[in-house]
């Protein structure tokens, strides 16, 4: 921390939808020299709790590790559970969770965009985003009973059946059109790319480096895509978004167009749906359920990178050890050598591109 | 220039088009929304047998057995509807009520006695 | 190239194979400098911590190879004095990876350039995770 004349709090409360995330920036004039980031406001303890707690008490609480993606952290959960008791699934319920999986991906990279504009003093596309997202929700509403935290996904299949997909349907056909309306007033903005463009360079070497993974990862130029090789999305075609901006731009303009691409996947699962209409229930019965002494391990593509969920079990009710990994807690590793240099008007916009959020950050 | 010109224009028409669209605000609390079938409000009681199994899977403690009543506790419930799926005698289940906002913090422990019969807040 | 796993334990001394992970006995930061410069592994997903209790603190450590698209678990258990040599100069993503063991468990990492706690405030006694952690407040 040498050169510097002034130690600034960019301090645990702002008006944006990161979280509490702390950076202690030191300044010289308005260049930043250093920046250390400071988490761990919102630790509930997750870990530790999954070793007191029933395979059954902990599946509602796996929601809540990012409550934006709250399907992603259920999959990764119930699949460790059916590698490790080796059930396989029907394939109505996998193009269920496909589906489900699809939607919520496209809810989240809605209130990212909404989200990241704010930070840049825009408040209209934060509306027009959350009017979207709306549809989506009521409609989680209607198949689980909640909006947010679904508890919806259980081992070896779902809780029950989903009867129509009528809104699922009326979605697909109006998210184009919105999308359109979007990049018409946000993609050519000259203010946006004034404050977007250039900014933020990141090399895909250091990207690796860092264990960075997901968008941040494929807008430098490197192609890494989970979803290719995974078990549950056998038979499904889209494209992976790879560009070479390298700069928050491109951040956005990847995200806009991954949008794309899951409506491509959400119309694909719907004629899946419709083809197979066998449902099972599931077998497992889950109180009082262990599962054999082992390792097991599953990752998945999340919105924000690769996550992982890390099982070791002696035979109990409980697990002995259960660790995740998500993509954010590296990313904020990564500001500390991404904003030095930078002038501090523009590191809220560099911080927002990465696309953090504290509850994966602290577990 | 001409690029600067006509994206000023398509983003003025895409803003202004607005003011002709019907807004999708819900006036609450005039207005209340329609809930669907399976929403998960308040958890009520009715044909308790004391077989244990919602104490077992509730994630965060809630339920006790007290007596011959079973007292739910609302101030720790996540309302996440473990108990009511996995009840073998569907004696639980979650109702439509989510205004729960009271002055009274006893208000939130209910008590349901384990016979038909429903009694709250003793 | 490749890695064969039965080339890998032939090439360091001071390693055994045990269903598909690579335990190590010592010498833990030239070994996976050198794994990362001959085998091409070039990111480290995680860091896992594991308390054994009486057999003491057991670290995993997640590699992939982006190249040929191979994972590679590699395994150490440390003594009772809970030390280990830091990898942060081969690997940046384990400067946070390694603040959190240390707040968690108590493993004091050699050489990390700024070892202090991540989630735990600054003045907190105790590991939490370790089983005989006892919560008292």
């Amino acid at each position: 921390m040498n050169n510097s004349r002034l130690k600034l709090n960019l301090g645990p409360q702002h008006p944006s939808t990161h979280g509490v995330l702390r950076l202690v920036l030191d300044l010289n004039g308005e260049k930043i020299t250093a920046c250390e980031p400071d988490v761990g406001y919102l630790h509930r303890g997750m870990e530790k709790m999954a070793e007191k707690l029933s395979y059954i008490q902990y599946l509602p609480l796996v929601d809540r590790i990012d409550y934006l993606a709250g399907f992603f952290y259920s999959e990764l959960f119930c699949r460790s559970i059916e590698n490790a008791l080796e059930i396989e699934l029907s394939n109505r319920i996998k193009a269920i969770r496909v589906m489900l999986l699809e939607l919520n991906r496209i809810a989240s990279h809605l209130l990212w965009i909404g989200a990241f504009l704010m930070d840049l003093g825009a408040v209209s596309p934060f509306f027009y985003a959350f009017r979207e997202r709306e549809l989506i929700l009521q409609y989680f509403e209607k198949i689980s009973g909640q909006r947010m935290m679904n508890n919806y996904f259980v081992f070896g299949g779902l809780r029950h059946d989903i009867f129509d997909l009528d809104d699922v349907e009326e979605i697909l056909r109006i998210l184009p059109e919105k999308i359109i309306d979007y990049e018409n007033i946000i993609t050519e903005n000259p203010i946006f790319i004034q404050r977007t463009a250039q900014k933020g360079i990141l090399e895909a070497s250091d990207a690796i480096n860092y264990g960075i993974t997901g968008v941040n990862l494929r807008t430098s130029g490197f192609n890494f895509d989970l979803r290719k090789t995974d078990k549950l999305y056998d038979g499904y075609e889209f494209d992976t978004v790879v560009l070479e901006n390298k700069d928050s731009w491109g951040r956005y303009k990847a995200r806009v167009l991954e949008i794309k691409e899951s409506i491509k996947i959400v119309a694909q699962a719907v004629a899946n749906i419709k083809t197979n209409t066998i449902y099972e229930a599931t077998k497992i019965k889950p109180v009082n359920l262990t599962i054999p002494e082992g390792e097991y391990c599953s990752e998945i593509e999340a919105p924000r990178g690769l996550a992982s969920c890390f099982i070791i079990s002696d035979g109990n009710k409980a697990p002995y050890r259960l660790k995740w990994r998500t993509g954010s807690y590296y990313a904020v590793n990564l500001l500390r050598k991404l904003l030095v240099g930078t002038y501090i008007n523009d590191a809220i916009a560099i911080a927002g591109s990465l696309d953090i959020i504290l509850p994966e950050v602290d577990k | 220039m001409l690029k600067n010109i006509k994206y000023t224009f398509l983003s003025l028409f895409t803003v202004f088009k607005h003011l002709f669209i019907k807004s999708v605000t819900l006036e609450y609390p005039e207005k209340k929304s329609n809930l669907p079938e399976n929403f998960r409000g308040k958890a009520v009681v009715d044909g308790c047998v004391k077989c244990y199994t919602c104490l077992k899977v509730c994630p965060a403690n809630a339920i006790i057995f007290k007596d011959e009543q079973i007292e739910i506790d609302m101030k720790k419930c996540i309302f996440c509807g473990n108990c009511a799926y996995y009840c073998p005698k569907k004696a639980i289940r979650m109702s439509h009520e989510y205004e729960l906002a009271t002055d009274n913090k006893h208000d939130l422990k209910l008590l349901y006695d384990v016979s038909n019969e429903v009694k709250e807040n003793v | 190239m490749k890695a064969n796993l039965y080339d890998i334990q032939n090439i360091i001394s001071n390693c055994v194979l045990q269903d598909d992970k690579i335990v190590l006995k010592s010498d833990l930061h030239n070994t996976i400098g050198l794994i990362k410069k001959n085998y091409g592994f070039d990111m480290l997903k995680e860091i896992i911590a594991i308390d054994h209790q009486k057999d003491g603190i057991e670290l995993m450590y997640r590699l992939y190879s982006t190249e040929n698209e191979e994972d590679l678990v590699i395994s150490y258990t440390l003594s009772t004095s809970n030390e280990a040599e830091s990898v942060t100069d081969i690997f940046s993503s384990a400067i946070a990876d390694e603040r959190e063991i240390y707040d968690l468990f108590g493993v004091n990492f050699l050489n990390h350039e700024d070892l202090k706690r991540l989630y735990m405030s600054e003045n907190w006694q105790g590991n939490p995770l370790r089983k005989d952690y006892e919560q008292n407040n």
